[in-house]
């Protein structure tokens, strides 16, 4: 728990600033990163933008795909489901399958629908890595049933995704929901 | 306190909070967890652990097994992480996707021999990669390439010598004169014979050949051929030994064996090799088949007297 808890605090401190910068309006549209420091090599224009801006496409498509999927998921708390593999790869994908196991051992499932904002704002072509900056809106859905009792929680928080591409897939493999944090 | 940190952990992955009991005391704990996206909720704390969950395509009954790690109870089997192998106290699950070609995770194997597995030990929600080459212990149904690779060659029509010999197993031969020994060569006697054995993603062919025949003359003597022998033809060979499998000769009659006959065991050996379809993993075991004749050998006195 400590090493956990550890973890995510310091990706929460290290991730708050380059949210800050990055902002939280971004959308998949077109047209190079806001942050200067995400892109380190590919600053100049050149024949690979095409490329990049696929990937940047294909990211972005895996990330609605997860999202889509994992909310359709956690309606029923389907922990037997196979779309996730599609779009989530380890270590986020047992997570996940995990998670949902337990929602539906302790009688809670989610409803309604939450709406996502997501931007590339890493995007490394040659090692295949990717990182999303979301600002996801839970406003509208929510965990219900169980013991749950009616809490204060956080809605619209800054989510931090971690995309790998493995043979030419992209798969996202890390999420980091900063609680704490709002967009 | 492994244990509640472990299912919390479990849940979660990123963010969680400990929710002690508020409202007095309960005999189980339960948690507030955060999963990675959405929000906390209080999980129950699943009584007994044992778990009555069981996986996709597990019989009823396969839930009610009981798993310890590390003294405490745990389920057989979770979503997201696999099967608990006894040997460890772990979760293995086969990583997803697997790792691409060259990916050290492989530790310099080719894809498709053997698995990359996430072990995922004591509640750790990232876990390790890990290689091996047959579904870790605790995998129910799980066949090795090993296993699959028996089926096939349980399959493989391999048996003993169909026995030729000379002199005649009708008639009877002399002391002193050169036996021949052969097998009729057919696939089943000699070899090459072949069979695949499949499950859903893999496939195991496994290949026998006799190598050699051991005959055992009943005597106490015997005569090992690396090769099937060669028929015996009054015509073309008279009274001359094989060339490529005989005995010298017996030195004393049967009528002392018992039924007045010496008992003739011809063993082959068969080498039989198997791989993987498309994978790199292979191996090879012998086998033996037996044959028995007998013939009856009569002192030369008897003939010529």
């Amino acid at each position: 728990m400590t090493r956990i808890a550890k973890m995510s605090s310091s990706i929460v401190l290290a991730l708050g600033l380059a949210y800050a910068l990055a902002g939280c309006s971004g959308s998949s549209s077109s047209g190079p990163d806001a942050t200067p420091s995400a892109v380190p090599s590919a600053a100049m224009p050149s024949p690979v933008d095409s490329a990049e801006e696929q990937a940047r496409q294909d990211v972005i498509a895996v990330y609605d795909g997860y999202l889509e999927a994992y909310v359709k998921a956690s309606a029923t708390a389907d922990y037997r489901t196979k779309e996730l593999a599609k779009f989530v790869g380890e270590p986020l994908l047992g997570q996940l399958l995990n998670n949902l196991q337990n929602m539906s051992r302790s009688g809670v499932h989610n409803e309604g629908r939450p709406t996502w904002r997501p931007t590339v704002t890493e995007l490394q072509l040659d090692a295949g890595e990717a990182v999303i900056r979301d600002c996801f809106d839970s406003t509208n859905w929510n965990a219900v049933g169980g013991q749950a009792p009616p809490t204060t929680q956080a809605k619209r928080y800054p989510v931090v995704v971690k995309v790998k591409r493995v043979s030419e897939k992209w798969y996202v493999y890390e999420s980091t929901a900063q609680r704490s944090s709002t967009c | 306190m492994l244990t509640p940190i472990l299912r919390a952990a479990a849940a979660s992955g990123a963010a969680l909070l400990l929710v002690v009991g508020l409202a007095g005391a309960p005999a189980r704990a339960d948690y507030w967890v955060c999963p990675p996206i959405g929000d906390c909720y209080v999980e129950v704390e699943d009584p007994g652990g044992g778990g009555a969950d069981s996986p996709p395509g597990a019989g009823e009954g396969g839930g009610s097994q009981e798993c310890t790690s590390k003294g405490e109870a745990v389920p057989c089997w979770q979503a997201g992480w696999g099967h608990l192998n006894p040997a460890d106290g772990c979760y293995y699950i086969v990583e997803s996707p697997q790792p691409p070609a060259g990916d050290p995770a492989w530790e310099g194997r080719e894809p498709g021999d053997g698995s990359v597995y996430r072990q995922r030990c004591y509640g750790d929600p990232i876990g390790d990669l890990v290689w091996r080459e047959d579904p870790p212990p605790g995998t129910p149904g799980s066949l090795s390439p090993a296993q699959l690779a028996a089926r096939a060659i349980s399959e493989l029509p391999m048996r003993g010598a169909q026995i030729g010999i000379s002199p005649n197993p009708d008639g009877a031969g002399l002391v002193g004169l050169p036996v021949w020994l052969w097998t009729a060569v057919t696939p089943q006697t000699w070899g090459p014979v072949t069979a695949t054995a499949s499950v859903p993603g893999m496939s195991v062919t496994a290949r026998g050949q006799a190598t050699r025949i051991r005959w055992d003359m009943g005597n106490g003597q015997s005569v090992v051929c690396d090769n099937p022998g060669t028929p015996y033809s009054k015509a073309k060979n008279g009274a001359s030994a094989s060339t490529t499998c005989g005995f010298d000769g017996y030195a004393l009659p049967s009528r002392t064996q018992p039924g007045g006959r010496y008992t003739i065991t011809a063993t082959t050996t068969w080498e039989i090799d198997w791989w993987v379809a498309g994978g790199g993993v292979t191996g090879s075991e012998t086998v033996t088949r037996e044959a028995t004749t007998s013939i009856r050998i009569d002192e030369l006195q008897v003939v010529t007297g």
